[in-house]
C-alpha cells in the first residue's frame, strides 16, 4: 500500500479515480455530442428523466442494476485472486440455461420456494462449472485464460441459443422458451416494472461475496495468491488449486446473474437477453475497485445509464448506444490511472 | 458423402478464401500488435470501427476503394489512441481492450443514426469492386480464382508474405523481434522501442481496419450494427493458434474458414447452425489443448514498462 501511494499521488484512492475517470468520460462524450450536432444537456437530462423520472423508471433502473451487480462481484472476485475473468457472458448463460430447465420441468404443484431455491443452485452450478473449465484449462494446460473464456462464451452463447431453438423451442414457434409458470418467478415488488425480489438475492450476494474474501481462510488463500503466487506457494498454499476454485466461484456469481434474469426480470430465455453484462461487469468491478459493497453503486451507475439510453434517444435524437460509448469511456479511463497523474503534473508545471 | 466432397469442390475454396480474408487481417493485426508487447483484446472494435469507416468513407466519396482507405485510416487511427492509452499511460491492457470494443460498438451505432438517420443499418453505399486478372483467368479450372475476386483478397495474401519477409529479413523486423522478446535489451542496443510500437500499432490498426472494410464494403454494400460478430476475438484466437507468426496466423484463419464453411454446406444435413458456428471456437481449444505447451507467447507481452 506504501509503495503504491509512492507511485502514484493522486490515484491510489479508488473513489478518486474512480470519480474522475466517470467526470472525464462525461466530458469526453459531452464533446462527442456536440460534435454531431446535439445538445449534451439535453442528453444527460433526458437520460436522467429516463432512470428517475418517475417511481416505476426508479425501479426499472435499479432492476438493471442487478445483472450487473452479479456480474461486477463475478468479475471482483476473480480480480482478488489475480485473474481477468471474461468468460462471465458465457458463464451468465449456462447459469441462465440450468436455472430455467429447472423451472420449466417442476410440476406445479411443487413448493415454490424450494424450487427457487433449486433455481439458484442450479445458477451457480452452471456459472461454476464454465468457470472451473476456465480455471483448469488455465493451469492444467496453460492456454492463457482470457482466449479460453473468450472462447467458452461462444460457445455457451451457441450452446444455449440452440436449446432456445431446439429442445426448449415454446409452443407458438418462436426461439424463446416457454414462461416460467408465476409462481416459479422472483416476486415483483412493483407493479408494471421489472423490479422483482432478485435485487434482495444481489445484495446477499455482495454481503456474502464479501465474508468469503475477507473474513474466512480460503479468503485469505485467494487474496494471497493474487497478490503474490510465489510468495503464497512458498507459504504452502496449493496455487493452481485456489486459482481454479476462484475462478469456479466468480463463475457461480456470473451464473446467478442469469438467474436473476431468467426468474425475475423476463421469466423465459431467448436469443441475446444478456446484452453483454458479462463485459460490462468487468468495468463495474475495476470502477468499483473491487470492493463489494462499491460494486452496489457502480452497479447502479451503468444501470442509470442502461435504463435512461431509450429516453436520451427519444428526447435528444441520439442513438441509445450513446451510453455504450460512456460505458466504453469510463473503462479507458478507470484502466488508466496514470492519466490523472498526467493532468496533475501539467497543473504544477503550469504553476 | 457427396456433402462431404463438396468441401473440396473449387466453390467451396473460393468460399474459404473469401471466407477467410478478413480472419487473416485481423490476424496479422493481433500478430503485429502482440508482437509489439501490446495484448490485443480490441481488435473486434478495430474491426467495427473500420467496416463502419469504409461505409462512411465510400458513402462521402462514392467510391468503394476511397471507402476501404478511409476505414484503414479509421482503424488506425483508433489504434493509435489505444497505443497512447497502453504505452504512454501503461493502462491495463485487457480492461482497456474491453473497453474499446465496447467504445467502438457505441460510436459506430452513433454514428449510423448520425449520418443516416437510422438506427442499426446505414444505407447501402457504392462496394469496393472486383477485378478479372487477364491471361490467368483463362486457366482451365484455376482460373476460376483470377476471375471477378476481390482485389483485397490477393493484397491480403500479399500482405501476408510481405510480413513473413519484413519479419524474417529485414533489419526492421529483427529490431521488431528483438522488441518482442527483450525490449529493455532492444533499448540498450540504441532501438528507440515506443516509436517501433507506436508504428506497429497503427499497422495493426489498418490491418484490422481493412478486414472490417471487407465485411462491409467487399462482401456487404452496408454497415449493420456489430456486424463483425466475433470475428475479431476469433482473429485473436487464430494468432495465438499459429503462434504469432504471421503464416501461423494465416493458416490457423484458413482453418477457422473451413469450418465456417461446413456451415454452408451442411443447410441440408439437419444439424443445428449453433453447432456448426461453435466448430471453430471448439478446434481453437482442442488445438491449444493439445498443442498450446509448444507455442510460446512473446516474452514482453502486456509488460510495457
Amino acid at each position: 500500500m506504501l509503495k503504491k501511494k509512492n507511485l502514484r499521488p493522486l490515484a491510489d484512492s479508488v473513489v478518486v479515480r474512480s470519480v474522475l475517470s466517470i467526470l472525464l468520460a462525461l466530458l469526453v462524450a459531452s464533446i462527442f455530442i456536440l460534435l454531431v450536432g446535439k445538445s449534451p444537456v439535453l442528453a444527460f437530462s433526458s437520460l436522467a428523466k429516463g432512470a428517475f423520472g418517475n417511481g416505476r423508471a426508479v425501479a426499472n433502473t435499479i432492476n438493471k442494476a442487478v445483472p450487473l451487480i452479479f456480474t461486477g462481484l463475478a468479475a471482483a472476485f476473480a480480480f482478488k485472486s489475480g485473474m481477468l475473468n471474461i468468460g462471465i457472458e458465457g458463464q451468465l448463460h449456462m447459469g441462465a440455461l440450468l436455472s430455467i430447465v429447472i423451472a420449466l420441468n417442476m410440476p406445479p404443484s411443487a413448493p415454490p420456494f424450494l424450487v427457487i431455491l433449486l433455481c439458484i443452485l442450479g445458477g451457480i452450478a452452471g456459472g461454476m462449472m464454465w468457470g472451473a473449465l476456465t480455471g483448469i484449462l488455465k493451469e492444467r494446460f496453460k492456454i492463457h485464460e482470457v482466449i479460453v473464456a473468450i472462447l467458452l462464451n461462444y460457445i455457451a452463447i451457441q450452446f444455449v441459443s440452440y436449446m432456445i431453438n431446439y429442445p426448449l423451442k415454446c409452443k407458438e414457434g418462436l426461439p424463446e422458451t416457454e414462461m416460467i409458470p408465476q409462481q416459479f418467478r422472483f416476486l415483483t415488488l412493483v407493479d408494471r416494472t421489472q423490479l422483482s425480489s432478485n435485487v434482495f438475492m444481489a445484495l446477499a450476494a455482495v454481503v456474502i461475496a464479501y465474508l468469503l474474501i475477507n473474513k474466512t481462510i480460503l479468503g485469505y488463500k485467494i487474496r494471497a495468491v493474487g497478490s503474490n503466487p510465489t510468495a503464497a506457494a512458498a507459504g504452502g498454499i496449493g496455487v493452481s488449486g485456489i486459482a481454479i476454485l476462484s475462478m469456479a466461484l466468480s463463475g457461480g456469481l456470473g451464473g446467478l446473474a442469469g438467474t436473476a434474469e431468467v426468474l425475475g426480470t423476463y421469466g423465459k430465455l431467448f436469443d441475446g437477453f444478456s446484452s453483454n453484462v458479462g463485459f460490462t461487469g468487468l468495468a463495474v468491478a475495476v470502477l468499483a475497485g473491487n470492493n463489494p459493497f462499491v460494486v452496489i453503486l457502480t452497479g447502479l451507475l451503468f444501470g442509470i445509464m442502461d435504463s435512461g439510453a431509450r429516453q436520451m434517444n427519444i428526447r435528444a435524437g441520439l442513438s441509445a448506444d450513446m451510453v455504450i460509448v460512456i460505458q466504453g469511456l469510463v473503462i479507458f479511463f478507470v484502466a488508466t490511472p496514470q492519466i490523472f497523474n498526467f493532468l496533475k503534473a501539467r497543473r504544477r508545471e503550469k504553476k | 458423402m457427396t456433402d462431404l466432397l463438396n468441401l473440396f469442390s473449387i466453390d467451396n475454396l473460393l468460399l474459404i478464401l473469401r471466407l477467410a480474408t478478413p480472419l487473416i487481417l485481423v490476424a496479422l493485426s493481433s500478430t503485429i500488435s502482440e508482437l509489439a508487447g501490446i495484448i490485443s483484446l480490441g481488435t473486434e472494435g478495430l474491426m467495427l470501427i473500420g467496416a463502419f469507416g469504409a461505409v462512411a468513407g465510400s458513402h462521402y466519396t462514392g467510391s468503394g476503394a476511397a471507402g476501404m482507405v478511409i476505414g484503414m485510416a479509421s482503424g488506425a487511427v483508433m489504434a493509435l489512441l489505444f497505443a497512447l492509452l497502453c504505452i504512454h499511460f501503461k493502462s491495463n491492457q485487457t480492461v482497456c481492450g474491453v473497453g474499446l470494443n465496447l467504445f467502438a460498438s457505441g460510436v459506430t451505432a452513433v454514428g449510423t443514426l448520425v449520418i443516416w438517420q437510422k438506427e442499426g443499418i446505414s444505407e447501402q453505399v457504392t462496394q469496393l469492386g472486383s477485378i478479372t486478372i487477364p491471361v490467368l483467368c483463362r486457366i482451365p479450372i484455376l482460373g476460376r480464382f483470377f476471375t471477378e475476386q476481390s482485389p483485397i483478397i490477393y493484397l491480403t495474401l500479399l500482405l501476408c508474405v510481405l510480413i513473413w519477409y519484413v519479419l524474417k529479413y529485414t533489419k526492421t523486423g529483427l529490431r521488431f523481434k528483438a522488441i518482442s522478446m527483450h525490449p529493455v535489451a532492444a533499448r540498450s542496443a540504441g532501438v528507440s522501442v515506443n516509436r517501433y510500437r507506436y508504428v506497429a500499432l497503427a499497422v495493426s490498426g489498418a490491418l484490422a481496419g481493412m478486414g472490417g472494410g471487407f465485411l462491409s464494403i467487399v462482401q456487404n454494400d452496408v454497415f449493420v450494427k456489430n456486424m463483425v460478430a466475433g470475428r475479431g476475438f476469433l482473429g485473436v484466437a487464430a494468432n495465438i493458434f499459429g503462434g504469432w507468426t504471421a503464416f501461423g496466423s494465416a493458416g490457423a484463419s484458413f482453418i477457422f474458414a473451413f469450418a465456417q464453411s461446413v456451415r454452408f454446406n451442411m443447410l441440408k444435413a439437419n444439424v443445428p447452425d449453433q453447432f456448426v458456428q461453435m466448430l471453430p471456437y471448439a478446434i481453437t481449444i482442442i488445438a491449444l489443448v493439445l498443442f498450446g505447451k509448444r507455442s510460446k507467447s512473446p516474452e514482453a507481452l502486456g509488460k510495457i514498462k
